[in-house]
């Protein structure tokens, strides 16, 4: 009886003790993978339609940064970037839509002369998946390297 | 109230409580739980990292150039603000130093040094660095071992299987007089066996790989398309040359035992005596043909005034022989090149498996065709792998690539670009 009655207690105070960390874990593996996907999406697909950047947003169905006319993984395209950033800072939430999530993001772009942010109205909190990216990205006919480090909550 | 019983009862059962919960903490450890984001992370970019290579189409250049490697990790990827730390290695192809390990004579390094550098390849330098060393204990960057001249290898048996299971490929150059001088080594590693006494013979021809899965494909390969440097001689004042410059580099090539003397004109083009009479007779553009006594060669690279680079033709043979031991191979389609004296067959250059070559002993002023026949035995017996990682670091990960170039030959490689945290 009496250890059985120890036996519980003890796993009883752990398995309280541990369930936040593991519940915050949880949280943090949905936030990470979150963020991949939405990296995976703007690095390696052209969106839909092809030319969405130059489209009415309304009529686009989902954004990726892919070059279409290269049509190469990892090589993005300067006008989509651009799009991007823009439509960041004028219709965030639509934005936030067609990327189908209901979270959060800030993207930092690091290009070759420059830096840009496609940020949420609303601070980033402590817990955030992050992950950074690498790509080259045409512009003009140039193909430059650039960054990207992608934070959601 | 309590009985001096009942106090012991209670303690005893504080005790035993108290030692149950201690031994349920050390039976049974709290749950870890590890989710590896670094590492997939450190995937991820090593792979994003070959591809935007690609892209930027630094691919080659990050292959091979490793100062521009991490130059580019450094000054673009930040790799030391990311606490970082890079490798490349190279699988599949000629790498960008060979260490070749002779039994020579100083002179003789120096030569060699002096022979086949700069040895430029599909726009890269590949640098064949050759230094002193008895047989016994060679150093431990050694890619290739060169034996010179011959010796009695009875006793390097377990050595050279040693050398052979580390990686190293082994190239001689021996004449043999007698057949006591076929010793258990160039039986069973060289694959030799004594057939006749040395006789001179006229001619010598390759033996043409039929598939590329014939042993003698690569050294044919290698030499047929491999660019031999010629070093100039000296800046000769004497002659002009109508659109060249005022002092003009001089070289002589020494094809088919004939001097052939040539001209750096300037950036682009080479005047080349063509019928060895001392004097220039055609202006030759890089990347072009030129047909020099009766073989055909293309000049691949003009390096500054100090060097010319020139491929052979790919269907040369030596229009001379030499005089030569009969030899025969264990197996026949091992036989690289062979000699001949009227029907009767010599092999001048027999291939062993595990990279392993004989060649004749060319002596001390080969034609610039035996050159390149040693280039292309010690080219074939290199490494096919090549890592800028010195020590095991605790856990990293790496991504490859597969790259081909084509300027001056054909080359597959994979690319394996490694990251890790140091800590």
């Amino acid at each position: 009886m009496l250890i059985f009655s120890s036996f519980v207690t003890y796993f009883s105070i752990h398995s309280l003790s541990s369930a936040s960390f593991y519940l915050a874990e949880i949280k943090m593996e949905r936030l990470r993978s979150e963020a991949y996907q939405i990296s995976e999406l703007l690095i390696n697909d052209p969106g839909e339609p092809l030319n969405w950047n130059v489209i009415n947003f309304a009529n686009v169905r989902r954004i990726g940064l892919l070059d279409h006319t290269q049509n190469k993984t990892n090589l993005l395209s300067k006008a989509k970037l651009d799009r991007l950033i823009f439509l960041c800072s004028t219709d965030y939430n639509s934005l936030k839509r067609k990327f189908g999530t209901d979270l959060n993001f800030q993207i930092f772009f690091k290009l070759e002369g420059s830096t840009a942010v496609c940020s949420s109205p609303s601070l980033p909190e402590k817990n955030k998946g992050s992950i950074t990216r690498v790509f080259a990205y045409l512009e003009g006919a140039e193909v430059k390297y650039g960054e990207m480090v992608l934070n959601v909550w | 109230m309590f009985g001096e019983k009942s106090q012991i009862n209670i303690f005893e059962m504080i005790t035993v409580l108290t030692a149950l919960l201690v031994a349920f903490g050390i039976f049974f450890q709290p749950f870890t739980y590890r989710t590896r984001w670094r590492e997939a992370q450190i995937l991820l970019l090593s792979r994003d990292l070959l591809l935007s290579f690609d892209r930027l189409n630094k691919i080659y250049e990050a292959s091979f150039d490793t100062n521009f490697l991490f130059n580019f990790l450094e000054s673009k990827f930040n790799i030391s603000n990311k606490t970082l730390i890079a490798w490349k290695e190279i699988k599949g192809t000629i790498p960008e130093t060979i260490v070749i390990a002779c039994n020579c004579s100083r002179e003789e390094i120096d030569k060699m040094n002096f022979w086949f550098n700069p040895l430029k390849l599909n726009n890269r330098t590949v640098h064949l660095i050759f230094l002193q060393s008895n047989l016994e204990n060679i150093p431990i960057e050694t890619d290739v071992l060169l034996i010179k001249g011959y010796k009695n290898l009875s006793n390097y048996k377990i050595k050279f299987q040693d050398y052979l299971k580390m990686g190293v490929g082994i190239v001689e150059m021996m004449n043999f007089g007698s057949s006591s001088e076929i010793d258990i080594v160039q039986r069973e590693i060289f694959g030799l066996e004594w057939e006749a006494n040395p006789s001179s013979t006229t001619f010598m021809s390759f033996s043409i790989p039929s598939t590329s899965k014939n042993l003698t494909y690569f050294p044919y390969k290698y030499f047929h398309k491999i660019p031999l440097p010629v070093n100039i001689s000296y800046a000769d004042s004497s002659r002009t040359f109508p659109g060249c410059q005022a002092t003009v580099p001089n070289g002589t090539l020494f094809f088919n035992k004939i001097n052939y003397n040539f001209w750096i004109c300037n950036a682009t083009h080479v005047i080349f005596d063509t019928n060895g009479d001392g004097s220039g007779d055609v202006y030759v553009k890089v990347r072009n043909v030129v047909t020099i006594g009766s073989q055909d060669f293309k000049l691949s690279y003009i390096n500054g005034n100090e060097s010319i680079s020139l491929s052979f033709n790919s269907t040369y043979s030596f229009p001379y022989g030499v005089n030569l031991a009969k030899l025969k191979a264990i197996d026949g389609s091992k036989v690289f090149l062979k000699a001949f004296s009227g029907a009767e067959e010599y092999p001048a250059v027999i291939l062993n498996y595990s990279r392993v070559a004989w060649m004749y002993d060319f002596g001390n002023n080969p034609s610039h065709e035996e050159k390149q026949l040693l280039a292309s035995l010690l080219l074939w017996s290199s490494k096919k792998k090549y890592s800028t990682l010195k020590l095991p670091v605790k856990s990293g990960f790496s991504s490859s690539y597969l790259n081909v170039k084509n300027y001056d030959m054909f080359e597959v490689y994979e690319i394996n670009l490694g990251l890790a945290s140091p800590y």
